[in-house]
């Protein structure tokens, strides 16, 4: 499943319920999209930089962002972007799962950022 | 409600019991309680009021103790469905099903859910607006309040249930352009025959049990000040009556020293105005009206009869003038003829003295001494002239005729003296000298004087001797003192007409004011008893009040002694202090055990925590129709420790209510889950479009579970692809071991009396699962390398490749049966959750 597919599954998950995803969509769809956000910076990384995707270490791809000019822009966005993610997907003492218009925004974060890779990728 | 005394005769029975319904001002309280103007009747008009009657025990102390037992528990109404459509966040229908009766209810989502939405419907269903839009008063606030989301009118509508009464159904809803406070809300149902709140008896209590709680209401309780507090929180106590009747016996006192002091502004403005007439043209009238005002106590006697024109001061000049108008001088007429009665008398002396009857008296005389002689000397010659013969019977007989006829001739002429010496007199005594009045120095000189000539020389008759000269006096004098008498008068005449002009306006003014003056003296012998009447009806209230607030104070401090846990702030006191305008709440707190002003040492939190102590009794009274209290976000501001104790408050208060309680994070159901408050617990989410959904929210750990089972049902379904399934449900199993893991931290640390914020700073700092299991092994977050060994140790294989799946599952793609992985995971919670 490709980043983009997963992302517009979240995207789905987000308006389209049943009963049996009632409740459940939130963090589903914060994980699909976390899911999609790790894929497409191994993606990214993979042909530049096989060693910072060995590492598995997603922290460092964030940051990395930064020194690479055609994704320098979408660093800082992506990096809070999917710490909004994982704050969604962890179990955390009192936090209710993220709300719809939250979880629409870090979407929309990623779904931006995958135009960038591509972008930068086909050049 | 049960019906309870009359104010009247609850104030009756305590004039009874203290002996004091013979006091004169008892009528006045007892016609205070039929409003302003049963005591403007009996005040006015003396109308007494109608006494209650007697009450059947005069006994005080009993009394007392009776009426506390008396306290009747009204009939109340429990929410079953609240169901909300195209209103606030909500866009087509949701509804929140509650189970009717006492029992806390948590509700709980992201702020954004629509929770509020729900609390905000039942507000707008039961008072017609809200107080987040009234306090706000913004049109932002007004304008958002329809969803656009659902195509339908908006709608909102809750079913209860009433104690009595039974099924109650309240739908509000708006059409077309129509503003929220617009609607009107119709209430239907089962039993009784309804049609609206005010027939329910709730459009008055919603007001004064007001059992709504929201946190921007809380939160401003204080702000307003403690008057407004004040009347909050005596709402519902039923002693705005009698405050009503005190206010009543205030405005009567006011309003007659009111009187008084207008009188006196009054007096102030009519004199100035006086002042500026009487330099311009001055009137005694005018001067005596100034003097009479500007004195320390009003002579309203004299100044009614100055305004009335009766009893006029004769020294005053106006007198004097009105007096000169009627002043006509000598009759012309009667002078005239009193001349020719002179001329003619004297024309009649001259002619008789013209005749002998000069000299007839003495010829008679002599005639008659003649007479005597000759008796004597008998008959023969004259004694006088000595002719012979003369003296003889004949002489005689003619002689004595001669004397008759000569001593009548005298008389006549007598007469006729006399009657000229009457008429000269009478001519005399018409010159009269000049009145008094002519002098007066006020009078104007170019008529006067004249007058003054005229009469003057008028008075010159008296000393004419001469009847002729007098007739003539008579006939020159009379005619021009006359005219000139007639010219004072018509100076005269206009003087007043001038005096007229300029007094009639003051007049006019003065009577009014005296009539309003004579009122005034007569309140002001009543403001004495008025103000009796009024400190004993404030005595009284003082007493109703203390008695009726008490269990409030009680329960709010047995409230804040159960929220305020680690605070060092403690409510020693809440007093009711305080009348009219000055009334405020006293909130006496020691910090430390030091006393300090209340809400100057509190955090928001606590003054949430305050305010929510002080309202949950009041909405909770048993006189309020309401079986339920609505609680909106009581938790923000608040620390965990608080939270534990506002759960334990909510247990309290849900023993005889029901509450439901709005909560934006999961703080409050954590703290009432680990404390095992029975409770049910809602959770409200928002989708797109509006679209809010309603569900039983369940313990975190077998949530997350059930969700993962949900959507790999689903999956096989065919609703979702399986490849998104692998992908979300390893997340989900590693949110139910955090979860479980939590818990375990949670718990131990707490029950080892640790402080709620360290132990909550520890989990923030711990949130990988890593951590958290390690925090759970060693009760060390550092020691996460020794997790997989020591899980394999005690829970064999299957728990540390579950802990291992999660861990690399929930960001790479799990490639094992989900199945078991589900399953294993939750064996390994349940064994962490057994861990001490």
């Amino acid at each position: 499943m490709t980043p983009a597919e997963q992302l517009q599954w979240a995207r789905y998950l987000l308006d389209h319920g049943s009963a049996e995803t009632a409740g459940v969509w939130p963090r589903a769809s914060a994980l699909l999209a976390r899911h999609a956000l790790e894929q497409l910076l191994e993606d990214f990384w993979s042909p530049i930089a096989p060693s910072l995707v060995a590492t598995r270490n997603v922290r460092a791809q964030l940051i990395a962002l930064r020194g690479y000019e055609p994704v320098r822009e979408s660093a800082s966005p992506v990096s809070a972007a999917y710490a909004g993610l994982c704050r969604g997907c962890h179990h955390h003492p009192y936090e209710l799962p993220p709300t719809r218009s939250e979880l629409d925004w870090l979407l929309m974060t990623v779904e931006q950022f995958a135009v960038t890779v591509e972008k930068a990728s086909a050049r | 409600m049960t019906a309870v005394a009359t104010p009247q005769a609850q104030l009756f029975d305590r004039l009874i019991a203290q002996g004091k319904d013979a006091e004169p001002w008892a009528y006045l309280v007892l016609s205070a309680c039929e409003g302003e103007q049963g005591l403007a009747r009996y005040l006015d008009d003396g109308v007494e009021p109608v006494p209650p009657p007697k009450p059947k025990r005069p006994a005080k102390g009993k009394a007392k103790a009776d009426k506390d037992a008396e306290v009747p528990e009204s009939p109340r109404a429990y929410l079953e469905t609240i169901g909300v459509r195209g209103f606030r966040g909500i866009g087509p229908e949701s509804a929140l099903k509650l189970r009717p009766g006492p029992g806390l209810t948590l509700v709980i989502g992201r702020n954004g859910s629509g929770k509020s939405s729900f609390a905000e419907a039942l507000e707008v269903l039961l008072t017609g607006t809200s107080v987040r839009w009234a306090d706000k008063g913004s049109r932002f606030w007004k304008e958002g309040w329809r969803n656009l989301h659902d195509g339908g009118a908006p709608q909102v509508r809750a079913r209860l249930v009433a104690e009595t009464i039974g099924q109650v159904e309240l739908t509000r809803s708006w059409t077309g352009e129509q503003e929220v406070d617009d609607g009107t809300t119709v209430a239907s149902g089962t039993g009784k025959k309804l049609t609206d709140l005010a027939g329910l008896g709730w459009e008055a209590a919603v007001q004064d049990f007001r059992p709504f709680m929201s946190h921007s209401e809380l939160a401003s309780r204080f702000e307003d000040g403690p008057t407004v507090l004040y009347r909050a929180l005596l709402k519902g106590l039923g002693l705005e009556a009698f405050e009503g009747i005190r206010e009543c016996l205030a405005k009567a006192q006011s309003a007659r020293r009111k009187q008084k002091s207008e009188a006196k502004d009054t007096a102030k403005l009519l004199v100035e105005e006086a002042k500026r007439v009487q330099a311009a043209t001055p009137d005694e009238r005018i001067a005596e009206t100034i003097a009479l005002l500007a004195a320390k106590e009003f002579d309203l006697e004299r100044l009614g009869a100055l305004a009335t024109g009766t009893n006029p001061d004769q020294a005053s000049l106006l007198a004097l003038l009105a007096h000169i108008t009627r002043e006509k001088g000598p009759d012309v007429a009667i002078a005239t003829q009193t001349a020719e009665g002179l001329r003619f008398a004297a024309k009649a002396m001259r002619d008789l003295a013209a005749q002998e009857a000069g000299r007839s008296a003495e010829v008679a005389a002599l005639l008659q001494a003649a007479l005597t002689l000759t008796d004597k000397t008998g008959d023969g010659a004259c004694p006088v002239c000595e002719t012979p013969d003369v003296i003889d019977a004949d002489w005689r007989e003619r002689t004595a005729a001669e004397v008759t006829r000569l001593r009548e001739s005298a008389k006549a002429l007598q007469e006729a003296q006399r009657l000229q010496r009457e008429l000269e007199r009478g001519a005399q005594a018409m010159c009269g000298a000049p009145p008094v009045w002519l002098a007066d120095p006020r009078l104007d000189a170019a008529v006067a004087d004249p007058a003054r000539e005229a009469w003057t020389a008028w008075r010159d008759g008296q000393r004419i001797e001469d009847a002729d000269a007098l007739a003539a006096h008579l006939e020159q004098r009379a005619a021009p003192l006359v005219a000139a008498l007639a010219g004072l008068a018509t100076w005269a005449e206009r003087e007043i007409a001038a005096r007229q002009d300029v007094w009639q306006p003051i007049a006019a003014k003065l009577g009014p004011w005296v009539e309003g003056a004579r009122a005034a003296a007569r309140g002001q012998q009543q403001v004495a008893d008025l103000k009796k009447a009024e400190d004993w009806v404030k005595d009284a209230i003082d007493d109703l009040r203390t008695e009726r607030f008490e269990p409030i104070a009680a329960k709010a401090r047995e409230y804040w002694g159960l929220m305020r846990l680690q605070s060092n702030v403690d409510l020693t006191a809440i007093k009711l202090e305080g009348t009219g305008k000055a009334q405020a709440v006293g909130l006496e707190v020691t910090v430390d055990g030091k006393a300090a002003g209340a809400l100057g040492v509190m955090s928001q939190g606590e003054l949430n925590s305050l305010a929510l102590s002080l309202f949950l009794p009041r909405a909770s009274l048993p006189v309020s129709p309401f079986g339920f209290v609505i609680v909106d976000d009581p938790v923000q501001a608040m620390d965990p420790a608080r939270v534990e104790g506002l759960a334990r408050v909510l247990q309290e208060t849900a023993r005889s209510r029901q509450v439901i309680v709005f909560t934006h994070d999961d703080r409050l159901p954590e703290a009432v889950a680990r404390l095992q408050i029975e409770a049910e617990m809602v959770e409200v989410m928002r989708r797109g479009n509006s679209v809010v959904e309603v569900r039983t929210k369940r313990e975190p750990v077998d949530a997350y579970l059930q969700d993962a089972r949900a959507l790999m049902s689903t999956a096989r379904k065919g609703g979702v692809p399986e490849e998104v399934v692998i992908r979300v449900v390893p997340g989900f199993c590693r949110a139910a071991l955090e979860a479980s893991c939590i818990e375990v931290i949670r718990r131990r640390r707490l029950a080892k009396g640790e402080r709620h914020a360290d132990v909550e700073a520890l989990l923030e700092s711990s949130r990988t699962l890593n951590k958290l299991m390690s925090l759970v092994l060693f009760d060390d977050a550092e020691r996460a390398g020794e997790n997989i060994t020591t899980i394999r140790n005690k829970w064999k294989d299957d728990a540390a490749e579950v802990f291992k799946s999660c861990q690399a599952g929930a960001h790479g793609v799990f490639e094992g049966d989900l199945d078991k992985l589900v399953s294993r995971t939750g064996t390994f919670t349940g064994n962490v959750r057994k861990l001490k």
